[in-house]
């Protein structure tokens, strides 16, 4: 206990440093402008905004990405709530009631509820996030190559069987970025893979270009088919109060859906999206008048809204600790560190535990300053929304090329977020998501070396990946959850629990 | 019988990953397999190739059996503008600078949108040209080229 707190000590002592207090906000801040603008989700915000992160010490730009996060996830709650506009699954289910209450003139009420909800889930999930950062990361420390890779394929599949969108395709997905990972030059023979003689290749893809151009790109071409404006809520807000008795009304639900986005969170996969549709469906179970839901009950805002912030926070867990992604914001986060010359896992707690604790610390700072954001700024976020998106995109396209340009000061790297918005584009198409693909890429190189040094430590038998009884049980938990997805009518739950209503 | 196609996008997704996993399979083949105990670098990327080319030929052929949802709503003009515009911006910026290249990109960009006014496009441009130098040159200190040479 006394060990938490003194890590708690540095975490705060680095997180209150002005410099750090200025990033964290400035992400917070500039996560929820992007986040705000609809169609753009929490992934796409990240993804765009990486690069301006790359040049600050590894510290700060951590603390500054996931600010970036939780702004944008809150962002896209607002759009969701005054457009009826989701920016990403996870605020789909805020739109039901939300958006039902904003039509009520309960705008102001289902903002400030959203928020307060957010902000109770945060602290929750931050105190989790310290409490068991330690003890998982002392586990992950025993871990040798076989259990790593184990991990890494029950990481996989987890992250596809619970993300929605078509299990088939998710899986090709991850292969796909598997393979996409590989290529450039083969660390341990020196061997060209798949680079075509072309020199800015045998780095490997540039992850920023492939991030930028599948969510960045794909996102904004997808969002010129529609007829144009979306329509804004033209009333106004209301007060911003809500009751007591709304209040008294939403914190049960906002309790339960912590527990329930923390639990969620931090499985692979979990992130918010799938706590807030459960937390939904929870909120409809445990109420006495199931019906009211869709017509602008202030529990189906606050649980969502709680469970996709502790959801959105859980997913650090796995990050931070085993240096597993959990979903394709943490692909994003890790592949941002792995450019700062850090690879998240086990050893980065142990070795730089103020980058840990720093990042905890500015978590809870973080989710104040987005209150403050929020809720006094909202006229500001209302007024951005009716920003014509003909002025938007082309601010939106620049930002992604001079965001792949600055990496490597390489034209090369704006070719590829090019080919890379056009396949984004593609999947979109054909119902593959692409959050599977990041997740393999990421993942891909770190998969082939644990591989590769299990199979030296057995001398090429297979069977080590059987023999060792951490490595069988992920393993053996894959396939089980293949299995499951297998029998129809677990498949069909799991469809259902994607459904809006 | 007759076979058609019951669920183009699993067809297109299926004929994707085929070419893919082909290419892969292709151009891995000049790379060392090594074996199990020594793995070559050519070991994994042919394995997942031939995964990705396997899983391409079952969602092709699942896509005559199994209806699906149909492809609609392609953005054609939105596509084309916008990977144009990127493309355009990689051939420019180390020549024109990002002013000149900002101003470019925003009219090109203007065609993906049918209702323009090329009056407020053009401020528009100059003025986001004037903020993105602002941003990325003077206060995030990018080694961006402002003007062209």
């Amino acid at each position: 206990m006394t060990e938490l707190l003194d890590h708690l000590a540095i975490g705060f002592s680095l997180a209150l440093s002005l410099e750090n207090l200025f990033y964290c906000f400035t992400g917070a801040l500039i996560g929820t402008l992007i986040g705000v603008l609809p169609g753009i989700g929490p992934l796409a915000t990240v993804a765009l905004l990486l690069p301006i992160t790359f040049t600050l010490e590894p510290v700060s730009s951590l603390i500054m990405l996931s600010g970036i996060y939780y702004g944008a996830q809150y962002g896209g709650s607002t759009t969701a709530i005054l457009v009826n506009l989701p920016g990403e699954a996870s605020a789909v289910v805020t739109t039901l009631d939300g958006h039902q209450m904003a039509r009520q003139g309960r705008a102001g009420p289902a903002l400030a509820i959203a928020a307060l909800a957010s902000f109770f889930a945060g602290t929750v999930a931050t105190i989790m996030i310290a409490t068991l950062a330690l003890p998982l990361a002392g586990v992950a420390l025993r871990f040798g190559p076989a259990d790593y890779a184990g991990l890494m394929i029950f990481g996989l599949i987890g992250a596809v069987v619970l993300a929605s969108g078509s299990l088939p395709k998710a899986i090709a997905m991850v292969f796909v970025g598997l393979l996409l990972g590989l290529i450039g030059i083969d660390i341990n023979s020196g061997a060209m893979r798949y680079t075509f003689g072309l020199p800015p290749l045998t780095d490997g893809i540039n992850f920023v270009a492939l991030a930028v151009g599948l969510f960045g790109l794909g996102e904004i071409i997808r969002n010129l088919e529609g007829s144009g404006q979306p329509s804004v809520l033209s009333g106004k807000i209301g007060r911003l109060m809500p009751s007591w008795s709304e209040i008294k009304q939403s914190f049960p639900a906002a309790v339960r859906g912590t527990f329930v986005g923390s639990l969620l969170g931090v499985l692979p996969g979990g992130g918010a999206t799938l706590g807030s549709f459960a937390s939904y469906a929870l909120e409809k179970k445990v109420a006495r008048d199931p019906s009211r839901f869709g017509t602008g009950a202030i529990e189906g805002v606050a649980g969502p809204e709680a469970a996709n912030n502790a959801g959105a926070q859980g997913s650090f867990i796995p990050m931070l600790t085993l240096g597993i992604p959990a979903n394709a914001v943490m692909a994003l986060i890790i592949g941002a560190l792995t450019i700062q010359g850090i690879q998240p896992g086990p050893r980065v707690m142990q070795a730089e535990p103020e980058l840990v604790w720093g990042l905890i610390a500015s978590m809870w700072l973080g989710n104040l300053m987005l209150l403050v954001i929020n809720l006094p700024l909202i006229g500001l976020w209302v007024r951005l929304l009716k920003v014509p998106y003909r002025l938007m995109f082309p601010a939106i396209i620049i930002f992604c090329a001079v965001g792949a340009f600055t990496i490597n000061n390489s034209t090369f790297d704006i070719y590829m977020t090019a080919l890379f918005g056009l396949l984004g584009y593609f999947f979109l198409k054909v119902g593959a998501e692409a959050a599977p693909l990041i997740l393999g890429f990421v993942l891909g190189p770190l998969l082939e070396e644990n591989v590769r040094r299990a199979l030296i430590f057995s001398r090429g038998d297979p069977m080590t990946f059987l023999d060792n009884p951490i490595c069988a049980v992920f393993l053996a938990l894959s396939a089980l959850l293949l299995l499951m997805m297998a029998v129809p009518h677990l498949r069909r739950g799991r469809r259902e629990a994607f459904r809006e209503e | 019988m007759r076979t058609t196609v019951r669920d183009p996008q699993n067809l297109l997704f299926g004929v994707f990953l085929i070419l893919l996993g082909a290419g892969g399979v292709y151009f891995g083949a000049r790379l060392d397999m090594g074996s199990a105990l020594d793995m070559g670098p050519g070991y994994m990327p042919t394995i997942l190739s031939g995964a990705i080319l396997a899983m391409g030929v079952g969602f092709t052929l699942f896509s005559f059996v199994h209806a699906g949802a149909a492809i609609s709503n392609v953005a054609w003009r939105g596509l084309v503008v916008v990977l144009s515009v990127v493309v355009l911006f990689g051939l420019s910026i180390k020549w024109l600078g990002l002013m000149v290249t900002i101003v470019i990109s925003v009219m090109l960009s203007a065609l993906a949108t049918p209702n323009r006014s090329w009056m407020q496009t053009a401020i528009f441009a100059i003025v986001l040209a004037a903020a993105c130098v602002l941003v990325f040159n003077v206060a995030l200190n990018l080694p961006l080229p402002v003007w062209p040479r």
